[in-house]
């Protein structure tokens, strides 16, 4: 039996997660770009 | 070197070697060694892989780089998290499921001996090399800083290491780097802080940046499809995930790190931990190059950052000219750092013709400073006409040591030295498991005592210091340290990647679609014989449904056999080749094409070249003598 992640509910949802908050970054840095630019 | 510095450095390298050691000395067995006791939690392992891939060349070329170029690195590192995420899917449970000590024994099961010992092969020639120039690192620096021979600088490092690595393996490369990554990231976030309050009152952060950005510094995101740009989010995403699932997945540095976890779940949560830190962590370091940069904005720089190449300027007939060109440059930094002024108060205005004709003058001022730049390295080159002139990997090193306060001086330099110490001996580790366990316990000496293994693991480990401090010694410092360093990794991560795909992916007689093709030829072939025949005749259906299912089981048997070793074995090899080509082909000029893309190249042809040659050979003639892996 494959032990579950100690946040969350299952590992899908941790994946998800990680994937999001990169998504996140990456918005950010591009945000980083326009305003800077 | 002020005397405080000494004892900081000295004090905090010396104390992670001595603990590493203590918490080691009771390793007797081969296992223990190579494997650890699986007995680390999930934030020692996040931190031992993080720093296993942060080098010194990380803390050296990143901000120079950032100097130069400004933050468009950071996409280099947009397809780690994705690579995590893969890797804790499908790769980390079979590791686990066969209990295997290197990534390579898995290929044994799949695919035979050869392409176990092919690939093993090929990581040992690419973190054989990678290792050379981990050392090579911080030995340009300390050679520059303490006026020592390079070799000599070689020689204490690569004999540090080499020390604590050989003495507790695996483990003492796991404790010793959880306390270099604690270093590490303090010194950096202490840098960081020091520069911002280095920065001119009138200025100060908010508008430092804003300059920065105008300056082309902060373009973080090119969203631009440019197979030539080596920095793009396309690369990142596309070339980068395929090079960190190699490098992560298929790097025996790396899988080391996660194979000594606790258990599953602990590594997995360890990659989820460096898939999560890994982008903001290269973002910081990149920042604080930017910071280095905007500090010497204000600050006058000199005219060439690596200051052992201008020593060999003095004392010779062009030192008249070079005080020139210093003149030069001085007198530019003074007119650059007024139009910055004039930049800073257009963008207090919003004004944006005025902002527009002041970044005008400062790029042009830049442009002139950079014609005298490389009229200093015009000089350089004709006293040493082999000395290396770019000089952005020195440029870090420059503040450190001149604009830090006592002590903390130390501390960055330990810093540079962790991060060199905490991913060379993570290589030479993982070179002495290949080394031992896929080769010379596979192929030599099958046969004989786990201490006699032991002490073979513990000579590799020495071996391979020795031959990476010897490629230290004759490497070159092309354009950029880390990039030479990636470039390497893109010539070989490919092709194990491909490899491994094909061993994870095309394993199993695809039942389901080799069904799916007969029954979706059988409906295509009924249809065609309904509509072919004039009365619209049921037995020409039928007729015509039997030839397409009979060809559709044809075809789904051939098309979804599994690939096996003699394919996957010629197909690696046939890759490796044309990677070279493409390698050599780039570097004439022929082709262009970055680095990045190699890896995604390498890695279809291992699939594509495999699946091909599986076609047409005779299953049962592809089949090798499968052994039981040792």
């Amino acid at each position: 039996m494959e032990e579950q992640p100690p946040i969350f509910k299952s590992w899908n949802t941790l994946y998800w997660i990680v994937l999001i908050v990169h998504a996140i970054f990456i918005a950010l840095f591009y945000l980083i770009t326009q305003m800077y630019s | 070197m002020n005397p405080l510095d000494w004892i900081v450095m000295l004090g905090t390298l010396l104390g992670i070697v001595g603990y590493g050691v203590w918490k080691t000395r009771n390793i007797k067995t081969t296992k223990s060694y190579l494997l650890g006791d699986h007995d680390l939690p999930w934030w020692t392992i996040g931190l031992s892989v993080m720093a296993t891939q942060a080098s010194a060349i990380t803390f050296l070329s990143t901000p120079g780089q950032a100097y130069q170029d400004g933050m468009e690195f950071a996409q280099f590192y947009f397809g780690l998290p994705v690579a995590m995420v893969i890797l804790c899917i499908f790769v980390l449970p079979i590791y686990y499921q066969l209990k295997v000590y290197t990534a390579y024994e898995y290929l044994e099961s799949r695919f035979g001996r050869p392409t176990r010992t092919f690939t093993a092969l090929l990581f040992l020639i690419s973190r054989g090399l990678a290792a050379g120039l981990t050392i090579y690192a911080p030995a340009i620096i300390l050679s520059t800083i303490l006026g020592w021979s390079l070799n000599f600088t070689i020689l204490f490092i690569g004999i540090l290491v080499i020390f604590y690595t050989m003495a507790g393996g695996t483990k003492a490369v796991s404790v010793t780097q959880k306390q270099q990554m604690l270093i590490i990231l303090t010194g950096m976030v202490i840098a960081g802080v020091l520069l911002v309050f280095k920065l001119p009152n009138d200025i100060g952060f908010d508008k430092a940046v804003k300059i920065a950005g105008k300056l082309e510094k902060l373009n973080v995101v090119d969203f631009s499809f440019d197979l030539s740009n080596r920095y793009t989010f396309w690369s990142g995403m596309l070339g980068g995930v395929f090079l960190f699932l190699s490098y992560f997945g298929t790097d025996q540095s790396q899988v080391s790190r996660y194979l000594s976890g606790k258990s599953l779940k602990e590594s997995r949560l360890g990659l989820i931990f460096n898939g999560l830190l890994k982008v903001p962590m290269q973002f910081m370091i990149l920042f604080v190059g930017i910071l280095v940069f905007l500090f010497f904005q204000y600050t006058a720089p000199p005219v060439h950052f690596n200051q052992g190449n201008l020593d060999k300027i003095y004392g010779t007939p062009q030192e008249a000219r070079l005080q020139e060109l210093e003149d030069q440059h001085l007198e530019l930094w003074q007119t650059k750092k007024e139009a910055l002024y004039s930049l800073s108060s257009a963008i207090d205005q919003s004004n944006e013709p005025a902002i527009q004709q002041a970044k005008m003058n400062v790029f042009e001022l830049m442009e002139k400073e950079q014609q005298v730049r490389t009229e200093v390295n015009d000089l350089i080159l004709q006293q040493a006409p082999n000395a290396k002139t770019k000089d952005t990997d020195y440029v870090f090193i420059t503040f450190i040591i001149n604009y830090l306060p006592i002590g903390l001086v130390g501390l960055l330099l330990a810093v540079i030295f962790s991060a060199a110490m905490s991913s060379t001996s993570s290589e030479l580790n993982a070179l002495a498991t290949t080394s031992v366990i896929d080769i010379y316990r596979r192929s030599f000496k099958t046969e004989a005592s786990d201490r006699h293994y032991l002490f073979a693991s513990k000579g590799m480990t020495v071996v391979w210091g020795i031959i990476a401090m010897l490629f230290a010694v004759t490497a070159d410092l092309f354009e950029n340290l880390i990039q030479a360093v990636n470039i390497i990794g893109s010539l070989f991560y490919g092709t194990i990647l491909g490899i491994f795909l094909v061993a994870f992916f095309f394993g199993k007689k695809d039942k389901k679609s080799q069904g799916l093709t007969t029954v979706t030829l059988a409906i295509v072939g009924g249809t065609i014989g309904l509509l072919w025949s004039d009365t619209y005749s049921p037995w020409a259906g039928l007729r015509g449904s039997a030839i397409g299912g009979i060809v559709g089981n044809y075809l789904g048997t051939r098309l979804f056999q599994p690939v096996k070793g003699k394919a996957v074995f010629i197909g690696a090899i046939l890759t490796e080749a044309i990677i070279l080509l493409l390698f050599f082909a780039n570097q004439q000029g022929i082709i262009q094409i970055a680095f990045l893309w190699l890896n995604l190249i390498g890695c279809i042809l291992v699939v594509v070249i495999s699946w091909v040659i599986q076609l047409f050979l005779n299953n049962a003639e592809t089949e090798l003598i499968e052994t039981e892996p040792v």
